[in-house]
C-alpha cells in the first residue's frame, strides 16, 4: 500500500495536501458536532428575530450561521448534514468496495482456469448491475416503502456501485496471479484463499484505494441528490442536500441558507477527489 | 469477428432480460400489496383487484413472473396506435399508465425526443470541449494553461449537477437573456434554444472529465517510442499529439462515450427537474412520487436497454478500432 | 375542494442575489390605455402544480377548479361581489314546502360541440356525476335530491328526483328541503356536460373535455400545459374578451417571477411573503395586486379508527399540544392563527365562540386521561412508538409538520414524518385504517359554514375510496346537526347549530384547525378587468389584454457588463 516512496510522493502533491486538509476539517466538523453548537439541529428557537417582511436573523454570537426558515440553527444542521453525508458516504463506499472487491478477485482469479464460469456468471452480473438505473431503483423503493431510513439509503448505495470496481479489480487481479511468485506459491498447493488474502489483495489494494476514494466522493453527490430531489431522508433531519433544496428558497432575502450546505457539497466533493488524484499519482506513478 | 458480435448481442439481450427479471421481482418483494404498487394510489378500487386478477396474485411469484413477461413481448404485428411497440415480428407491450390512461410506449414515445435533443447537444458539447482542452493542455504541461485547465476540471467534476444548473439558470437565463428559463419550445428552433442550458449542464461535468482523461491518456502516451521518433524528427508537439497520440487516446473515451450515451437515454432526472424539461428524466420522478408502476417499468427497461444497447455499440467501435478484440480472448 | 398548498417558498429565490440590486421589482410593463375592453390576446399564468384532472365530475382541487372555471359554465354562479346569479338557468322557481325547484334553461346556449344545450343535457350530466363508477369525490354533497340513495347504490338506472318537463325546463325535486342546494348546483361537478361524455364516467374524458363555458379546451399536456380558447358560441354575446388562456403547469415559483418580470406571464399568484413584500411597497407596482380573500382552514387530521386516536383524550392532547402562533410566524402575512374550522371570511369571528386553545398543561392531562402520562422535567412516558404523520412533499404541510412534531415531543407524543406526492396524499389519507394522522385543508365550496363540516367530518362523507373524511370522524350529534341546519331556512338557527358543531370540533378534536392561508396576487397592468373574486379562485374569464405590441413591452435584456457587474439589474424605484 503506502510504502515510503508513495508517501514522500504524496507529501509532495500539493492538491492531494489541500484534499486531505478539507476531508479532515469536515470530518472533524462532523465528529465534533454535538460540542460546537449548544442547539439541537431539529429544534426551533423561536426567539431568533425576524424582521416583519420575513428575512432571517443572520449570523450572530448565539447562532453562528444564523437560522433557518424554521429557526433552527444553521451551523449545527450543517454539522449534522455533515454526519450524515460523511457518514454514508464512507459507510457505502466500505460495502461497494468490500463487495466490489470481493468479486473482482474471485472473478479474476478463476478468468482462465477450470472454473472460469464463475468469471463469466460475476462478469455478466456486472454488466446487468451497470445497466441499472440505481437512481430510480431508490426512489422506487422510498416511494413505495413511505419511509426512508439511514439504513436503506446506505444498502441502496452500497449495493448498486461495486460493479464498476469489481472489474477494476479483476483486471488487476489477473495481472497479480500471473506473478512469478503467486505462481510458485500455487505450485506449493495453498488453498486458493490463502493465495488470494495474502498475495492478491495487497497488490490490489492500492487501485482499491483510489477507487473508494472517487467513489466517497461520488457518494456524496448521490445522497444530495436524493435529498434535493426530496427522496432522502424525511425532514426534519439535517442533510445538506435537502437543506440547500429549502435554502434556495430563500437566496434573495437569505442567501447564506443555501450557499452554506451548497459550499459544503462542493468542498467535500473537491476533497475526496483530489485525495483520490493524490492517492492514485502517488501509488501508480506516470513515467514522464 | 462476426461471431464475437453475435455472441455479445445474445448478451445483450440476457442482460435486459435479467434487468427487467430484477426490477419485476424488486417491485414485487416490497412490502406493499403490488397491485397497488403497479395502479398507483389513483386507481380505483375495481381497477386494483382487476389488475390483481390480471397478474394472479394469489399465485405463486414465479407463475406471476412467466405471465408479466409473456405480456411484455408478443408475437404479432400489432396496429398503430394500439399502445404497443411494433418491432416487426414481436410487439413490446408496455401496459397503460394508471395515472394518466395512456399506453406507457406512447408516453415514452413522447418523452424521448426532448431527452434525445439534450442529450445528443450534451455530448457533442462535452466530446468538443474534453477534446480540445485536454489536447491542448497535454500539449502546454506544466504551463499556467495546464494548471487552469486541471483545476477548472476539479470544480467541474466536483459540482454537483442541480448547483450547476442553478447557477446557469440563474446567470444565463435570468441575468443576460440569453436563453429561456425552463420549458419546451413548440418550433424546433425554439426547442433547440431553449436546450442549450441543460445540455450545458449536463455537458459541463462530461466536459470536465473528458478533458481529464485525454490529458491523461495523452501524457501516459508521451513515453512510447513512436511518439519520442515522431518528435525526434522535429515534428511540433501539438501536431505529434494529434497525429500520433490522439488515436490511441480515443479507445478509452470510446468506452466512456458509450457509458454516458445509454445514461443520457435514461434522462437526467434533476436537470429535467430544474429546466421543467418533458423527457424521460421528468416522466421517470413523476412516475415514482406518483407511484405510477407500468411507467416505472417502462423507463427501467428502457434505461437498460439503451446502456446494453450503447455497450454493444462500444464493443463494435472496439473491435473496428482494435483488430486484436476480435482475435483475442 | 381539496386544497393544494402552495410550494414553499421558492419565490423568494434569487430574486435579488446581486450586490447593488436593492430589492425592488422591475417595474411593471405598460398598459396601452385602451378606453374600453378590447377583444383578443392569449392571458400567461402558470402553477407549480401538475393538472390532475379537467373532467367536471371528479376533478375536485383548487389548481384544476380554476382552469374548469373557464371550461364548465352551470346553472347558477356567483357575481362579482359573490352573490347567487342566474347562469345557464334563465330563472328558477322554489316550490312552497321548499322541495321542488323548477329551472328554465336560457335558450341558444351552444355548447362546445356546436350543440343546443337542453334540459336533457342537465340530467344526464347529473346523472353521470352521481353514478356509482364515477369516482366523484362528494356525491353526498347531493343526496337530498329525491331517488339519491337507489340511484348512487346502482339499484335505479335513473336519477327519479331530476324531471325533465321540457325542452328548456327541468324540475329537481328533493327529499327534504336544502339551504345549500343552490350553492352546489354552482359547483363545476353539477355543470352540463356534452353528450360525448356519456352517460357513465371514463377516464378519456379529462383529455376532451367539452361543456358550456366561455372556453374550450385545446390542449391539455400533463404536468406542462393546459390551453383553452375562446369558445365562440359562448351564450353571452360578446365574451369572453380573450382569445386563450395558457397555463404552464409544474412551473417552479421563482421561475415564474423571472417569467413575470420578463412578460412572459401576466398574471402571478404563487408570490410568497418576502417576494409581495417587495411588490406591495413599490410604488411603481401599487393598485396591481391584491390580497385574495382567505377561504381555506389549514390543520391535522387524526384517523379516529386507528389506535391512539381512538381515545378522544389522546385526540384532545394533540389539540391542546398545537401552538399555532409559532406555525403562522414562520409565514408571516400568508398565515394567521385559526382555532375554528371556518374562516373567519365566512362567519366573522366574535368573542365567546367556541375554539381550540394551545394549552400544553391540558394536553399533559389529557395525555394521562389517555393512558400515557408524560413527565416533560424527566422525558419519560409519553406514547411508546412514533407515530406516522403524513405531508405533502415541497409544500408549507411539510414545514408545518415540522413544527408540530417539535411542540407534539414537548408532551411526549413523537411524531415520523411521511413526505408524499400531492397524489399520494389524497389517496391514502382516503382510504380508511391507513394513515394515522396528517396534514388537513379544505378550501370552501360555496359561502356556507357547512362546507366546512359535511364534506370533512360528517359520517356520509367516509367512504371506501378518495374520503374526504380523513379522520373518519362518525359523530351522530354532528350529522344530526348538519341534517337540521341543510333544512332549515332560519338563519339564526343555523347560526347556532354551526357553533354547536365548533364546539364538537373542539371537543371531540377530529381535526385540528391551525391557520388559515391567502395569497397575494399581482398581475401587468395590461391584464384588465381582473380582480380576486370573493369566493372564485383566479377568476380570470372577465379579464381582457390591453397591451399595445407584445414585442414593444418586452423587457430588453440589459447589457452584458452592467448585468455582470450587477448594477442596473432593476431600475431603483
Amino acid at each position: 500500500m503506502l510504502d515510503p516512496r508513495s508517501l514522500r510522493r504524496f507529501r509532495k502533491n500539493r492538491g492531494a495536501l489541500v484534499g486531505l486538509g478539507i476531508v479532515v476539517a469536515l470530518g472533524l466538523y462532523a465528529l465534533l458536532a454535538p460540542a460546537l453548537s449548544a442547539f439541537p439541529p431539529e429544534l426551533s428557537d423561536f426567539t431568533a428575530p425576524r424582521t416583519p417582511s420575513g428575512t432571517l436573523s443572520g449570523p450572530s454570537a448565539r447562532h453562528w450561521l444564523g437560522v433557518d426558515h424554521l429557526y433552527r440553527d444553521v451551523w449545527s444542521r450543517l454539522a449534522h448534514g455533515a454526519r450524515i453525508s460523511l457518514g454514508v458516504a464512507l459507510l457505502a463506499t466500505t460495502l461497494s468496495s468490500v463487495v466490489g472487491a470481493s468479486v473482482g478477485m474471485l472473478a479474476g482469479w478463476f478468468e482462465s482456469t477450470r472454473a472460469r464460469l464463475v468469471d463469466t456468471l460475476l462478469m455478466r452480473l456486472v454488466d446487468i448491475g451497470l445497466s441499472f438505473p440505481y437512481l430510480l431503483l431508490v426512489m422506487a423503493i422510498g416511494a413505495a416503502l413511505g419511509d426512508v431510513t439511514l439504513s436503506t439509503i446506505l444498502l441502496v448505495l452500497g449495493l448498486t456501485s461495486w460493479f464498476g470496481t469489481a472489474r477494476l479489480i479483476r483486471s488487476k487481479t489477473i495481472q497479480v496471479r500471473g506473478l512469478d511468485y503467486v505462481l510458485a506459491s500455487r505450485a506449493l498447493g495453498q488453498s486458493t484463499f490463502r493465495l488470494l488474502l495474502k498475495h492478491v489483495l495487497p497488490n490490489v489494494a492500492g487501485p482499491l484505494i483510489v477507487v473508494a476514494s472517487a467513489s466517497v466522493a461520488q457518494m456524496i453527490i448521490a445522497e444530495s441528490v436524493l435529498s434535493y430531489l426530496q427522496v432522502g431522508l424525511p425532514p426534519p433531519t439535517a442533510t445538506w442536500g435537502r437543506m440547500l433544496q429549502e435554502g434556495q428558497s430563500y437566496l434573495g432575502v437569505s442567501p447564506r441558507l443555501a450557499v452554506a450546505p451548497g459550499v459544503c457539497i462542493f468542498l467535500a466533493v473537491l476533497g475526496f477527489n483530489l485525495l483520490g488524484e493524490g492517492l492514485r499519482d502517488a501509488l501508480d506513478p506516470r513515467e514522464d | 469477428m462476426i461471431a464475437h458480435l453475435l455472441r455479445k448481442l445474445g448478451w445483450s439481450v440476457f442482460t435486459i432480460w435479467a434487468v427487467v427479471t430484477a426490477t419485476f421481482f424488486v417491485f414485487n418483494v416490497l412490502p406493499e400489496d403490488p397491485a397497488r404498487v403497479i395502479a398507483g394510489p389513483q386507481a380505483r378500487p375495481q381497477d386494483v383487484a382487476r389488475i390483481r386478477e390480471q397478474l394472479g396474485l394469489d399465485r405463486p411469484l414465479l407463475i406471476r413472473y412467466a405471465q408479466y413477461t409473456s405480456q411484455l413481448v408478443r408475437l404479432g404485428g400489432g396496429t398503430p396506435g394500439d399502445g404497443t411497440l411494433s418491432l416487426g415480428v414481436a410487439r413490446i407491450d408496455l401496459g397503460v399508465s394508471h395515472l394518466k390512461r395512456r399506453p406507457v410506449v406512447e408516453l415514452l414515445g413522447r418523452a424521448l425526443p426532448p431527452t434525445l435533443l439534450v442529450g445528443s447537444l450534451a455530448l457533442v458539447f462535452q466530446l468538443l470541449l474534453g477534446t480540445c482542452a485536454g489536447v491542448v493542455s497535454a500539449a502546454r504541461r506544466g504551463t499556467i494553461f495546464d494548471w487552469g485547465t486541471v483545476a477548472l476540471t476539479l470544480v467541474g467534476i466536483s459540482a454537483p449537477t442541480f448547483l450547476i444548473g442553478l447557477v446557469l439558470q440563474y446567470l444565463l437565463a435570468r441575468g443576460l437573456h440569453w436563453f429561456p428559463l425552463d420549458g419546451y419550445g413548440r418550433s424546433f428552433a425554439e426547442r433547440l434554444h431553449a436546450a442549450v442550458l441543460p445540455a450545458l449542464t449536463l455537458g459541463l461535468f462530461g466536459a470536465a472529465y473528458y478533458t481529464r482523461l485525454i490529458r491523461d491518456e495523452l501524457l501516459g502516451l508521451l513515453g512510447q517510442d513512436y511518439v519520442r521518433t515522431a518528435r525526434a524528427k522535429g515534428q511540433r508537439e501539438l501536431v505529434v499529439l494529434l497525429k500520433h497520440a490522439l488515436r490511441n487516446a480515443l479507445i478509452p473515451l470510446v468506452t466512456v462515450i458509450g457509458l454516458d450515451l445509454g445514461a443520457l437515454v435514461g434522462g437526467a432526472i434533476v436537470t429535467e427537474k430544474i429546466f421543467r424539461w418533458p423527457g424521460i428524466g421528468a416522466l421517470s420522478v413523476e412516475a415514482i412520487v406518483d407511484r405510477d408502476g407500468p411507467v416505472v417499468m417502462g423507463v427501467v427497461l428502457l434505461f437498460s436497454s439503451a446502456v446494453v444497447l450503447a455497450n454493444f455499440l462500444v464493443d463494435v467501435a472496439y473491435a473496428l478500432l482494435d483488430p486484436r478484440v476480435s482475435r483475442g480472448r | 375542494m381539496r386544497w393544494i398548498p402552495g410550494k414553499t417558498s421558492w419565490l423568494v429565490a434569487l430574486s435579488c442575489a446581486l450586490p447593488g440590486c436593492g430589492g425592488a421589482p422591475a417595474p411593471p410593463l405598460p398598459a396601452a390605455g385602451s378606453p374600453t375592453p378590447r377583444q383578443g390576446g392569449t392571458l400567461h399564468a402558470a402553477t407549480f402544480s401538475d393538472v390532475r384532472s379537467l373532467d367536471a365530475a371528479t376533478a375536485f382541487d383548487t389548481v384544476s377548479s380554476v382552469i374548469e372555471s373557464l371550461l364548465y359554465d352551470t346553472l347558477v354562479s356567483y357575481d362579482a361581489e359573490g352573490r347567487l346569479t342566474p347562469q345557464l338557468a334563465e330563472r328558477w322557481a322554489l316550490s312552497d314546502d321548499g322541495r321542488r325547484y323548477t329551472f328554465s334553461l336560457r335558450r341558444g346556449v351552444l355548447m362546445h360541440d356546436g350543440r343546443e344545450l337542453t334540459a336533457d343535457d342537465v340530467k344526464r350530466s347529473m346523472e353521470r356525476a352521481l353514478h356509482p363508477d364515477t369516482p366523484c369525490p362528494v356525491p353526498s354533497y347531493y343526496d337530498k335530491i329525491e331517488g339519491y340513495a337507489a340511484y348512487h347504490a346502482g339499484r335505479a338506472p335513473t336519477l327519479s328526483g331530476v324531471r325533465v318537463s321540457g325542452r328548456y325546463e327541468l324540475q329537481i325535486s328533493l327529499s327534504s328541503p336544502d339551504s345549500t342546494f343552490l350553492l352546489l348546483l354552482a359547483l363545476p361537478i353539477m355543470a352540463p356536460l356534452c353528450e360525448s361524455a356519456g352517460r357513465t364516467w371514463r377516464a378519456s374524458f379529462n383529455l376532451e373535455a367539452c361543456g358550456a363555458g366561455p372556453f374550450k379546451l385545446e390542449a391539455y399536456e400533463a404536468g406542462l400545459r393546459v390551453r383553452v380558447v375562446r369558445h365562440h358560441g359562448y351564450w353571452k354575446k360578446g365574451e369572453p374578451k380573450l382569445d386563450a388562456v395558457e397555463w404552464q403547469l409544474g412551473v417552479q415559483p421563482f421561475t415564474q417571477r423571472f417569467k413575470f418580470e420578463r412578460g412572459e406571464l401576466d398574471y402571478l399568484r404563487e408570490l410568497t411573503e418576502a417576494d409581495s413584500q417587495q411588490y406591495r411597497s413599490s410604488a411603481a407596482w401599487a393598485g396591481q395586486g391584491a390580497w385574495e380573500s382567505s377561504l381555506v382552514t389549514l390543520g391535522v387530521f387524526m384517523n379516529t379508527q386507528l389506535p391512539p386516536f381512538d381515545d378522544v383524550h389522546f385526540r384532545r392532547a394533540v389539540a391542546f399540544a398545537i401552538d399555532r402562533e409559532q406555525v403562522s410566524s414562520v409565514r408571516p402575512g400568508n398565515t394567521t392563527p385559526r382555532a375554528r374550522m371556518v374562516p373567519a371570511s365566512i362567519t366573522p369571528d366574535r368573542p365567546g365562540q367556541a375554539h381550540h386553545r394551545y394549552d400544553p398543561a391540558r394536553a399533559l392531562e389529557e395525555l394521562a386521561l389517555a393512558g400515557y402520562p408524560y413527565d416533560p422535567a424527566t422525558g419519560r412516558g409519553g406514547y411508546p412508538e412514533a407515530i406516522e404523520y403524513l405531508a405533502i412533499i415541497d409544500s408549507f404541510s411539510q414545514q408545518s409538520a415540522e413544527l408540530i412534531q417539535q411542540q407534539l415531543a414537548r408532551v411526549g407524543v413523537r411524531l415520523r414524518l411521511s413526505v408524499v406526492g400531492f397524489p399520494t396524499f389524497l389517496a391514502k389519507s382516503g382510504r380508511p385504517r391507513t394513515v394515522k394522522m396528517g396534514f388537513a385543508g379544505w378550501h370552501a365550496d360555496y359561502p356556507d359554514p357547512s362546507t366546512f363540516f359535511e364534506p370533512i367530518l360528517s359520517s356520509r362523507s367516509i367512504q371506501e375510496e378518495d374520503s374526504q373524511n380523513a379522520s373518519f370522524f362518525a359523530n351522530a350529534e354532528l350529522d344530526a346537526l348538519l341534517d337540521e341546519a341543510r333544512i332549515s331556512t332560519d338563519e339564526a338557527r343555523r347560526a347556532q347549530l354551526f357553533e354547536r358543531a365548533e364546539q364538537l370540533v373542539v371537543e371531540q378534536a377530529p381535526w385540528v384547525p391551525v391557520h388559515d392561508y391567502r395569497a397575494f396576487e399581482l398581475w401587468q397592468p395590461y391584464l384588465r378587468g381582473y380582480r380576486p373574486h370573493p369566493l372564485l379562485p383566479q377568476y380570470v374569464r372577465g379579464a381582457w389584454l390591453d397591451r399595445a405590441e407584445r414585442a414593444a413591452s418586452r423587457r430588453a435584456p440589459r447589457t452584458t457588463l452592467a448585468w455582470a457587474l450587477g448594477r442596473g439589474w432593476s431600475a431603483p424605484r
